[in-house]
């Protein structure tokens, strides 16, 4: 047997070689940590010209787009962000099918050979941003083709993924509705903030994320005005809300939507979960697991004169990226176990006839068991939402976003914001802490 | 143990020319404009061909021209109004909207008039004509034709999605409305279903 040749101590120094080995592979998410300091600094531009200088290549190319994507919407390149999407969107329809070479590879390597198509969430989140850009440039009929991919993507995924709760993203819904009642279709929008809703209560059961408030609204403002008064009798006495304001005096004025981007999605560790001696051979698992990152404020307001509006959490990516994981966790899990075998059982095979090519093989085995720790960081960990309605005019908004002693951690002012009647302005703003490097 | 080795170098050559062989570069093949090729099943140079096709057929053998012409004694001028592109895909909405202007320019039965958007550039041009260009070849103001009709439509679709396969409809309506008495002289219509079929496996 391979190492059953050599002394005790030249085993154990092996060992420890292994070990220190295993923990210098540098896994993706390790080498995020110079562009999220970019980021925390407020610097989308050179976080983009420090991802530029080394791009995720071959099967990480997704990564590339997703977070190119991102540092150029930071940037207010909302039409150049949007570009690198759809060529996310197109990589992602490329490469969802199995592929028989990248399985095969992963087998015998580790699953980090497989193209990254990202998970569920991280799929519908692509044309969420992608609306949010269009919504940015004020171009509302291209944002509602996003609404329809949403939409269509969200169809697809429940056709394909057993668990409907890792799928079903009730924000993404929600924000196809705000979109179709801005376009004057209260028909479609109705539907789309019903589906929410339902979206919304089937999370509440895992998630920390309530139904929105501002969703209760809109089902009673909508329903009325569509007059269906079972429904919107149904809805008053479900949420206890009597007061609300109704679709002809909202028309009248214009209203400000506000899409916050709260900290940074939780990152992938690795944890090496079993290092093994098998009959003098060394094997070991490792699996990914989320290390959530500190998200900056508990809550934010925007406001204008002696209006103001704080915002509700509407999607807990955090929790999202957590649960998701830990439903495919006994697959990758298996995966691992049946390739430590399979890698120990070829090592051993080789030993036996040459030891030396044997402990190479053991030694690149040992490297190369790493676990897939890639996912989307430049999401944020929480989104959050307000809506204020504003008479038609050119405005000031103060935005303060405040932590959990309600001390002011952050403000920022969007100037000459035009409000017009009967429509929705779209602002967006993404705020990373300090605290975010220093994660729980 | 030796042939074993050689067993092994023989399989890594060959997996090596494999993959050379694999890498072929880029290929450019040059086709004919009308030739169909589908890709991704996406709406592309085919579709809007299709569409513009029908459209100019029928909006050309309709009685509204021919009405429109007896009573007036001159072809109809028409502008480009809004094509809203109301399907789950971003199709350029211009191409097959240019496609009609120019087959119905050609035909000399329809003239057109510059649209909201391209009017800006030539306002802008003959006010520095005003200011710079000779008496003799200065264009006034105030000359513009108003148009008597304007054309609007939407692209519509409807998909149904399973897996990997979708059934893609697409309904593309265009509208002559009377910029007289907002009267619907003509409507047009061409719709499109395409079945695609995604693997789901590759290579």
């Amino acid at each position: 047997m391979l190492f059953q040749n050599y002394p005790v101590v030249t085993r154990r120094l092996c060992l420890a070689v292994l070990c220190s080995i295993g923990g210098g592979c540098a896994t993706y998410s390790e080498s995020f940590r110079p562009l999220e300091k970019e980021i925390i600094a407020q610097r989308p531009e050179k976080a983009l010209k420090i991802l530029e200088k080394s791009p995720p290549s071959g099967n990480d190319r997704l990564l590339y787009f997703l977070d190119k994507a991102m540092f150029l919407r930071m940037m207010g390149k909302h039409s150049e962000s949007n570009q690198v999407l759809q060529s996310a969107k197109k990589y992602i329809e490329k490469f969802s099918p199995t592929s028989i070479t990248e399985e095969t590879a992963s087998f015998f390597v580790n699953d980090s050979t497989k193209a990254f198509i990202g998970a569920p969430f991280e799929q519908v989140l692509v044309n969420f941003y992608s609306a949010l850009n269009y919504l940015d440039m004020g171009e509302i009929d291209s944002a509602r083709v996003e609404a329809q991919q949403v939409d269509i993507r969200l169809k697809t995924l429940a056709s394909n993924e057993k668990n409907p709760i890792l799928i079903a993203n009730p924000y993404a819904r929600y924000l196809t509705g705000i979109i179709y009642e801005d376009l004057g279709e209260w028909s479609n929008a109705l539907i789309a903030y019903r589906k929410a809703y339902q979206a919304y209560k089937a999370h509440q059961k895992r998630y920390a994320v309530r139904v929105p408030r501002y969703l209760k609204y809109d089902l009673i403002r909508l329903t009325d005005y569509e007059g269906l008064r079972d429904e919107r009798d149904k809805y008053i006495k479900e949420f206890k809300i009597n007061k609300w304001d109704k679709q002809s005096s909202l028309k009248k004025n214009g209203e400000v939507v506000f899409v916050m981007n709260n900290g940074l999605a939780p990152i992938k560790r690795q944890r090496t979960v079993a290092h093994a001696a098998i009959k003098g051979q060394v094997a070991r698992i490792s699996l990914p697991y989320y290390q959530k990152r500190r998200n900056g404020f508990s809550n934010a307001r925007i406001s204008v004169g002696n209006q103001t509006a704080t915002t509700v959490e509407v999607n807990d990516i955090n929790s999202i990226a957590e649960k998701t994981l830990a439903h495919f966790l006994p697959g990758i899990t298996a995966r691992s176990i049946a390739r430590a075998i399979a890698k120990h059982n070829v090592a051993r095979a080789v030993g036996d006839r040459d030891s030396l090519a044997g402990l190479a093989m053991m030694v690149t085995n040992y490297a190369t068991e790493v676990a897939d720790t890639r996912s989307w960081l430049t999401l944020p960990g929480e989104i959050h939402m307000a809506r204020m309605p504003l008479k038609a005019g050119k405005y000031t908004i103060d935005l303060q976003l405040r932590g959990a002693g309600n001390n002011v951690l952050h403000t920022y002012q969007f100037r000459d914001v035009k409000v017009k009647r009967g429509a929705k302005t779209y602002l967006t703003y993404h705020w990373v802490s300090p605290r975010a490097l220093r994660s729980k | 143990m030796h042939s074993t080795y050689k067993k092994v170098l023989l399989i890594f050559i060959s997996l090596s020319i494999l993959t050379l062989a694999a890498c072929g570069g880029t290929k450019v093949s040059r086709k004919e404009v009308d030739e169909t090729i589908d890709l991704s099943g996406a709406w592309n140079d085919t579709d809007s061909r299709l569409v513009s096709r029908a459209m100019i057929d029928d909006m050309l053998d309709q009685r509204w021209l021919r009405k429109h012409t007896q009573k007036h004694r001159k072809p109809p001028t028409v502008i480009v109004g809004r094509v809203r592109n109301l399907s789950h895909e971003h199709i350029n909405v211009r191409t097959f909207v240019s496609d009609i202007e120019r087959a119905m320019i050609n035909s000399g039965e329809v003239e057109f008039v510059a649209s909201s958007e391209e009017r800006g550039d030539i306002r802008d041009e003959r006010k520095d004509q005003d200011l710079h260009a000779s008496e003799k070849t200065r264009k006034a103001m105030g000359q513009e034709v108003g148009a008597d009709f304007m054309l609007k439509g939407t692209i519509n679709t409807i998909i149904d999605a399973k897996k990997r396969t979708q059934v893609r409809y697409y309904q593309v309506d265009l509208t002559l409305i009377s910029l007289t008495n907002n009267r619907k002289v003509w409507a047009g219509q061409k719709k499109i279903k395409k079945l695609v079929e995604g693997s789901n496996l590759r290579y």
